[in-house]
C-alpha cells in the first residue's frame, strides 16, 4: 500500500489562491474607500484652550479604580492612536478594567501659540489638566502616562512636581540621552542646521518634514508597507488597523516653532536633559527628584526612539518602585495594533491596578 | 525549521524581509553621514532664504496696496476660533442641567464607585 500523497502543498497552494482572489475584491474595496478616523469609546471634552484639550472617557464598569489615569498624549500626533478601532482600542481595554481615563491631547497649534514653549506645557497646561481632573474625579491623586513626547513633558513635570498630586509615572518610549539619536544627531548638527534660521522662516515645524524625518530613518519602509499591505488584503483586521494607522500618520501635526527651536537646541543638540543642565522657567529638572511608582514601557524595535535612547531613563529616576519592560513591537506598534492588544496593555493594566487604589 | 520548498509565499516573504533589513540598512548607513547631512541643510537653507525673501516682497507688495497678508487673516481667523469656542463653552454650560446634591456640574457621574480591587486581592476593610 503506498502512503497518502502529502496533503500540506494542495492545502497551502489552495489558500494562496482564495487570498488571491480575496485580495482582488477587498483592493477594490480598499481603493474605493476613505480610511476612518479613529475615536470609538464615549468621551466629553473638559477643557479647550488653544491648542490643548482634555477629554474624559466614560467609565464603562460601575465600579472603578480609586486613582485616575492622566495619559498625555505627544504633540505631534492626535490621540486617537490610544482609541484605534473596535478591539484595537487601549482605552477601551482600561475601560472595561476598571480604569478611570481622562486625556491630555493637542490639536495644531494657531500662528500665535508659536510661541509655546516646554514652560507653558510643563507648568501651565499639565498643571491646568490635573486640576480638572482633580475637579472632576473628585479624587486628590492621579496617575499620568505619557507616549513619546508625551511621556518627556510628563517627566518634566515629575522632575518639579516631586510632592504630589501625582501618584505613578508611566512613560511610553520617552527618550532620554539624546546623544543616541543615531542620524537625528547628525541631520541637526548645528554645523549644518541653523535652527534659528530655521524657524524664524517657517514659524512652525511642519508636519511634512517630521513625516519624511520619520521615513527616511526607514527609507524603504514605505514600499514594504504597501507589499506588506497586499500580502494581507485578505485580512479585514489587518487592513482596518493598517489604514487607521495610515490615517494617523497623515494626521500629524505642527510643533510650535519656539518649543521646536527650545528641543532641538537644548533637549536633542545639547543633551541638557541628560546631562542634568535643563531648566524649565529657571528651575532645575531632575529626574532623580521623582520618588513615585516609575514604569518605562519600551519596544524592541523602535527606530524612532532607539532603545539606546531610552535605556538609562530608569536607571536615573529616583523611585524605589521602578521597572523598565521591554516589548516586542516598534514605536507605534507597542500601543496600537495587534500585537499591543496581547503585550503592552496586560501588562499596564497589571502594573497600574495594584498602584491605583 | 526550514520553510518547506513548496510554500512558495513563505519564502517569498522571509526574501522581502530580508532585502527590507538589507536596504534599509544601506540606505540609512548614507543618510546618516556627515556629507549627506551637509547638502541637505545647505539645500533647506537656500530654500529657507528664498521663501524668506519672498515672503517679505509679498508683504510689501500687500501693504502698498493696503490688502490683508495671509499672516493678518490667520490672526483674524485664530480671534475668531477663540471667540467660538468660549461661546460654545457658555452654551453648553447654560445647557446642561444643575445636579441634585450641589454636586458641580462636571463632576463624575453618579453611579461610579471608586472601591475597586486589582482581581484576586480582598477588599480593605
Amino acid at each position: 500500500m503506498t502512503a497518502p500523497a502529502d496533503p500540506a502543498p494542495i492545502d497551502r497552494l489552495r489558500q494562496g489562491v482564495e487570498r488571491a482572489v480575496q485580495r482582488n475584491i477587498k483592493g477594490w474595496e480598499y481603493l474605493s474607500s476613505p480610511g476612518k478616523a479613529g475615536g470609538v469609546s464615549k468621551r466629553e471634552l473638559l477643557v479647550k484652550r488653544g491648542t490643548m484639550n482634555l477629554f474624559h472617557y466614560e467609565p464603562i464598569v460601575e465600579e472603578i479604580y480609586r486613582t485616575p489615569l492622566l495619559m498625555v498624549m505627544a504633540t505631534s500626533n492626535p490621540s486617537y492612536v490610544f482609541d484605534l478601532l473596535p478591539g484595537q482600542s487601549l482605552v477601551a481595554y482600561l475601560l472595561e478594567r476598571g480604569h478611570d481615563i481622562y486625556v491630555l491631547e493637542w490639536s495644531k497649534p494657531s500662528r500665535e501659540e508659536n510661541r509655546l514653549r516646554f514652560e507653558d506645557y510643563v507648568l501651565d497646561f499639565i498643571p491646568a489638566s490635573i486640576a480638572a481632573v482633580q475637579r472632576h474625579s473628585g479624587e486628590q491623586n492621579v496617575s499620568i502616562a505619557g507616549y513619546c513626547m508625551g511621556g518627556l513633558l510628563s517627566l518634566l513635570y515629575a522632575s518639579l512636581h516631586p510632592t504630589g498630586p501625582l501618584s505613578n509615572l508611566i512613560c511610553f518610549t520617552t527618550p532620554f540621552n539624546f546623544s543616541k539619536f543615531g542620524a537625528w544627531n547628525v541631520w541637526s548638527d548645528p554645523k549644518y542646521f541653523d535652527v534659528d534660521q530655521f524657524v524664524d522662516t517657517v514659524g512652525q515645524f511642519p508636519p511634512e518634514m517630521f513625516v519624511a524625518a520619520v521615513d527616511m530613518l526607514r527609507p524603504v519602509g514605505r514600499v514594504t508597507g504597501a507589499v506588506q499591505l497586499w500580502d494581507n488584503l485578505w485580512n479585514d483586521d489587518f487592513v482596518k488597523t493598517k489604514r487607521a494607522l495610515d490615517k494617523w500618520s497623515a494626521d500629524t501635526l505642527p510643533l510650535p516653532g519656539e518649543l521646536f527651536r527650545q528641543a532641538a537646541k537644548e533637549i536633542i543638540i545639547a543633551n541638557k536633559l541628560y546631562e542634568g543642565t535643563l531648566t524649565i522657567g529657571g528651575r532645575p529638572i531632575d529626574v532623580g527628584a521623582i520618588k513615585v511608582p516609575f514604569l518605562h514601557l519600551v519596544a524592541e524595535h523602535d527606530h524612532i526612539v532607539p532603545y539606546e535612547v531610552a535605556r538609562e531613563l530608569v536607571g536615573r529616576v529616583g523611585s524605589t518602585d521602578k521597572e523598565e519592560v521591554m516589548l516586542k513591537g516598534g514605536h507605534v506598534s507597542l500601543i496600537a495594533g495587534a500585537g499591543a492588544v496581547k503585550r503592552m496593555w496586560p501588562k499596564l493594566d497589571e502594573w497600574l491596578a495594584p498602584r491605583a487604589v | 525549521m526550514a520553510e518547506p520548498a513548496s510554500d512558495l509565499f513563505g519564502i517569498w516573504r522571509t526574501l522581502m524581509q530580508q532585502w527590507e533589513t538589507q536596504a534599509n540598512a544601506a540606505l540609512t548607513g548614507l543618510t546618516g553621514k556627515e556629507e549627506f547631512s551637509r547638502e541637505m541643510n545647505r539645500s533647506m537653507a537656500v530654500t529657507l532664504r528664498m521663501q524668506a525673501a519672498f515672503n517679505e516682497a509679498v508683504d510689501k507688495a500687500l501693504t502698498t496696496f493696503n490688502l490683508p497678508s495671509k499672516d493678518d487673516l490667520a490672526r483674524v481667523s485664530d480671534r475668531i476660533g477663540v471667540i467660538e469656542m468660549k461661546l460654545d463653552a457658555l452654551l453648553a454650560a447654560a445647557a446642561a442641567p444643575p445636579r441634585a446634591g450641589g454636586e458641580p456640574a462636571d463632576g463624575p457621574p453618579p453611579r461610579v464607585r471608586r472601591t475597586r480591587r486589582p482581581p484576586g486581592k480582598a477588599p480593605a476593610e
